[in-house]
C-alpha cells in the first residue's frame, strides 16, 4: 500500500479527471463530453504555451545568473542573452512575420540549422566506420549493407546498372523494412499507451518535481 | 535609397550566414570556440523566436485578445478567466518558493497531454498498423493487385513474420536459469534473433534516409560557401 499525502491525491485526481474526460471524448459520442473535451484542449494549448514561456524564462535566468556570477565560460551565456534579447525585441516590436524578424530567421537560424544537419553527414559516416571497427559482427554488416543498397539505389551512378539496384532498394523498403518498421511502430504505440496510462493512474507523477 | 538598403541588408545577411556556416562546419576539426559561439547564438535566437511566436500566435489571440474584447457573457467569462488564473499560477513556477502553486496546473497539462497521447496512439497508430497487417491477407485487395497471388501471399507472410519477430524482440520478460541469471525462454530467444535481423535492416534503411538528407544539406551549404567566395572575387 502506497502512502500518499493529501496534495499528492489532489494532483493525481486532477490528472485522472482531466485524462478521463479527454479519453472519453475519443470513444463516447456525447455532445456535452465532446464540448467539454474541446474546452479542456483549448485551455491545455494556452497552458502549454505558457509552460514553454516559463521554460524560456528559466533558460534566460540560468544564463543571466552565470553572467552575473562570472562563472567559467560565461561568455557563451552572454552570447545567448544578447542573441535572445535582439530576437525578442525585434519580434516584440515588429511581429514574427516582419522582414526584420524574417531576416534573423533566414540569415541566422536557417544557416545554422542547415549546417548542423550538414555536419551530421560527417558524424554519421564516422560513426558507421567506428561501428564496423569496434563491432564487426553480422548485424553491423547487415545494417551497413542495407544502408549502402538504399543509398546507391536512390542516386544514379553512371557505371552501375540502375534498374537492378533500384529494384533491390524498392524490395527492401517494401517488404523487410515495412515489416520491421511496423513492429517498431506498434511497439512504440504500446509503450506510449502503457506510459500514458501509468501517468493517468498516478503510478508516474512527473508534475511533482 | 530603399534598393540600396535592401542590397546592403541582403549582403550583410549573406556574410552573416557565411560566417555562421563556417563556425558550425569548424566542428569537423573537433569541438572549438567558433562552433560553441555558433551553437549559443542558435540557442539564443531560437529561444527568442519561440517566445515571440508563442506570444503572437497563442497567448495574444487566445487569452489576452478575447479578455480585452469580452462580450459580457458569463459563460465566456468563465471560459477565459480559468485559463488566465491557471496561467498566472503556472508562471509562479519561475520562483522557487512559489513553484508548488504551479503543480496543480502541471498536473492538468500532464493529464490532458497523456490522454491525448494515449488516444492518438490507439486511434492514430496502433489500430491503423494492426488493420494494415490484417489487410495484407485480404483476398479482395490481393485479387485487385496485378502481382501473382502466391507471390503476394509469400510477401505478406514475410512482412507479418518481420512485424511479429520485431515485436517479440522487445519482450524482455525473463526467468532465472540454473545459475540464477535472468534468461528468456528458448522459443522467444530464437524469434527475437530473427527480429534482431529485421531491426538491423530497418535501422539500416532509416540510417540511409537520414544520411542522404544530411548529405543534401552538406552539399547545399558548400554550394553556398563556394558561390559567395566566387562572387566576392568576381570569378
Amino acid at each position: 500500500m502506497v502512502n500518499l499525502s493529501a496534495k499528492q491525491i489532489l494532483l493525481i485526481s486532477i490528472t485522472a479527471v482531466t485524462g478521463i474526460v479527454i479519453l472519453s471524448g475519443y470513444f463516447i459520442d456525447d455532445p456535452v463530453l465532446i464540448n467539454l473535451r474541446a474546452i479542456i484542449l483549448q485551455w491545455t494549448i494556452i497552458l502549454a504555451a505558457v509552460a514553454l514561456l516559463v521554460g524560456v524564462i528559466n533558460l534566460i535566468s540560468v544564463h543571466f545568473s552565470k553572467v552575473i556570477t562570472r562563472k567559467r565560460s560565461s561568455i557563451y551565456s552572454l552570447v545567448i542573452l544578447v542573441s535572445f534579447f535582439i530576437t525578442l525585441i525585434v519580434g516584440a516590436l515588429y511581429g514574427p512575420t516582419n522582414h526584420l524578424s524574417l531576416w534573423i530567421f533566414n540569415y541566422v537560424q536557417l544557416p545554422i540549422e542547415t549546417s548542423l544537419l550538414g555536419i551530421t553527414a560527417v558524424i554519421l559516416i564516422l560513426a558507421a566506420i567506428r561501428m564496423l571497427n569496434r563491432r564487426p559482427n553480422t548485424l553491423s554488416i547487415i545494417f551497413l549493407f542495407v544502408a549502402v543498397i538504399i543509398m546507391v539505389g536512390t542516386v544514379s551512378i553512371p557505371w552501375l546498372e540502375p534498374s537492378l539496384l533500384a529494384e533491390a532498394r524498392d524490395w527492401i523498403l517494401r517488404i523487410p523494412v515495412t515489416g520491421g518498421a511496423r513492429g517498431i511502430i506498434i511497439g512504440i504505440a504500446l509503450g506510449t499507451i502503457a506510459t500514458g496510462l501509468r501517468v493517468l493512474m498516478g503510478a508516474d507523477r512527473p508534475y511533482e518535481n | 535609397m530603399s534598393l540600396v538598403n535592401n542590397i546592403s541588408t541582403d549582403l550583410l545577411g549573406v556574410i552573416v550566414g557565411l560566417i555562421l556556416t563556417l563556425c558550425i562546419f569548424s566542428y569537423i576539426f573537433g569541438d572549438n570556440v567558433l562552433f560553441r559561439l555558433g551553437i549559443n547564438i542558435f540557442i539564443g535566437v531560437t529561444a527568442g523566436y519561440i517566445a515571440v511566436v508563442i506570444w503572437h500566435s497563442v497567448i495574444l489571440p487566445q487569452l489576452i485578445g478575447p479578455i480585452s474584447t469580452w462580450d459580457g457573457s458569463i459563460t465566456n467569462f468563465v471560459k477565459l478567466i480559468i485559463p488566465l488564473i491557471l496561467s498566472i499560477l503556472l508562471l509562479l513556477k519561475i520562483f522557487p518558493r512559489l513553484s508548488s502553486f504551479g503543480s496543480p496546473v502541471m498536473a492538468f497539462i500532464v493529464g490532458a497531454g497523456a490522454a491525448t497521447i494515449v488516444g492518438g496512439a490507439v486511434v492514430g497508430t496502433f489500430l491503423p498498423q494492426i488493420t494494415a497487417s490484417i489487410n495484407l491477407f485480404d483476398p479482395q485487395i490481393q485479387n485487385s493487385s496485378s502481382e501473382l497471388i502466391w507471390l503476394l501471399i509469400i510477401e505478406s507472410s514475410f512482412i507479418l513474420i518481420a512485424t511479429l519477430s520485431t515485436l517479440i524482440y522487445f519482450h524482455f520478460s525473463a526467468r532465472p536459469n540454473s545459475r540464477g541469471s535472468p534468461k528468456r525462454a528458448a522459443l522467444i530467444e530464437t524469434i527475437a534473433g530473427i527480429g534482431r535481423f529485421f531491426i538491423a535492416v530497418t535501422f539500416g534503411a532509416l540510417f540511409a534516409g537520414v544520411l542522404l538528407a544530411s548529405i543534401s544539406a552538406f552539399v547545399e551549404r558548400w554550394d553556398f560557401i563556394i558561390s559567395v567566395f566566387l562572387s566576392i572575387f568576381h570569378l
